[in-house]
């Protein structure tokens, strides 16, 4: 069995937890988890699925309803599990796959957060590069506790999902 | 089978109470509306009847409705609700295991394989993700021994 750090996966429970109980609200409801997720032949330590269109009682419900999208999105988390492979064409093959599990699933929004530490310096800049404005992703040091991101919307705002 | 969880669910308990509450409380304001005139020791009284009859009723129906008792070995588990029958599965007749929630804001450990089976846990006061990662290890340990 391959070995995670404790720090990555306390890391990747503090992020479940905070998007289950709600800390993904000023974008999407979270409400549905799932461990050790495989996309193809990548194996995911996280995926979290939830809708832009919150669930609520009478007032909240009914302004989320006429002043939200209803749209499904997802959260995609990545750990030291896959280091030795994770370079720029994995990242890349990451990227497609999810794509097509957007476009099956119909989900608009995704996130991908990648859990590193120093040996992915080299993905910073590909990280950053990913202009996709349909897609989030965070790179997470969680060594020096540095945070890069792709260079759209979603990305910027991805920090509020994660304390590091 | 063990070990076996059934805590008491506070809200669905008040709520069986306040039925019984509410219903009593309306026969008596339709049927004796000469309660208003009566001396405050026995309406008091009668309040502290209602009470008493309420829990005791409200208890009984918490019972048949509402009382979750699950319990769970290494091969399976078994969950009953109320009077309804008790349902069985063995961890080997699924092959995932999800952490939902619902628009309640319970938790619920959802099995999935051809059919998916829904637990309960924050019902069950169980800690989701700690029971997630429990019932993981015995659908992936029943996996095994089936495959072997």
């Amino acid at each position: 069995m391959e070995h995670v750090s404790p720090t990555v996966e306390e890391h990747i429970a503090k992020l479940e937890k905070g998007l289950m109980s709600g800390r993904g609200r000023w974008i999407a409801d979270f409400n549905e988890s799932h461990r050790n997720f495989r996309l193809g032949d990548v194996e995911f330590d996280l995926l979290i699925e939830g809708n832009t269109r919150m669930k609520g009682f009478l007032l909240s419900r009914l302004f989320s309803f006429l002043l939200n999208p209803n749209y499904p999105v997802s959260c995609f988390v990545l750990s030291t599990k896959s280091l030795q492979k994770l370079d720029q064409n994995f990242l890349k093959k990451v990227l497609a796959l999810i794509r097509s599990y957007m476009k099956k699933k119909e989900v608009k929004w995704s996130w991908l957060f990648i859990f590193s530490s120093e040996r992915t310096r080299s993905l910073k800049s590909a990280v950053e590069k990913i202009d996709d404005q349909t897609f989030g992703v965070v790179l997470i040091d969680v060594d020096s506790k540095e945070m890069f991101h792709s260079d759209s919307y979603l990305g910027k705002q991805a920090k509020r999902f994660v304390k590091v | 089978m063990s070990p076996t969880y059934s805590p008491v669910q506070i809200n669905s308990l008040l709520k069986s109470f306040v039925i019984f509450f509410i219903i009593q409380a309306g026969i008596v304001i339709v049927f004796f509306p000469s309660i208003w005139s009566l001396d405050i020791s026995y309406r008091l009284l009668m309040l502290s009847i209602n009470i008493g009859l309420s829990a005791v009723l409200g208890w009984q129906l918490y019972k048949k409705r509402y009382r979750l008792i699950f319990s769970y070995n290494d091969n399976g588990f078994k969950l009953k609700q109320g009077s309804q029958e008790e349902i069985s599965h063995e961890w080997g007749e699924f092959s995932k295991v999800s952490l939902s929630r619902n628009e309640q804001g319970d938790f619920i450990i959802r099995l999935e394989n051809s059919n998916s089976f829904d637990i309960l846990v924050s019902k069950l006061k169980l800690n989701p993700y700690d029971f997630r990662t429990e019932a993981t290890r015995l659908v992936q340990a029943s996996q095994k021994r089936k495959s072997h």
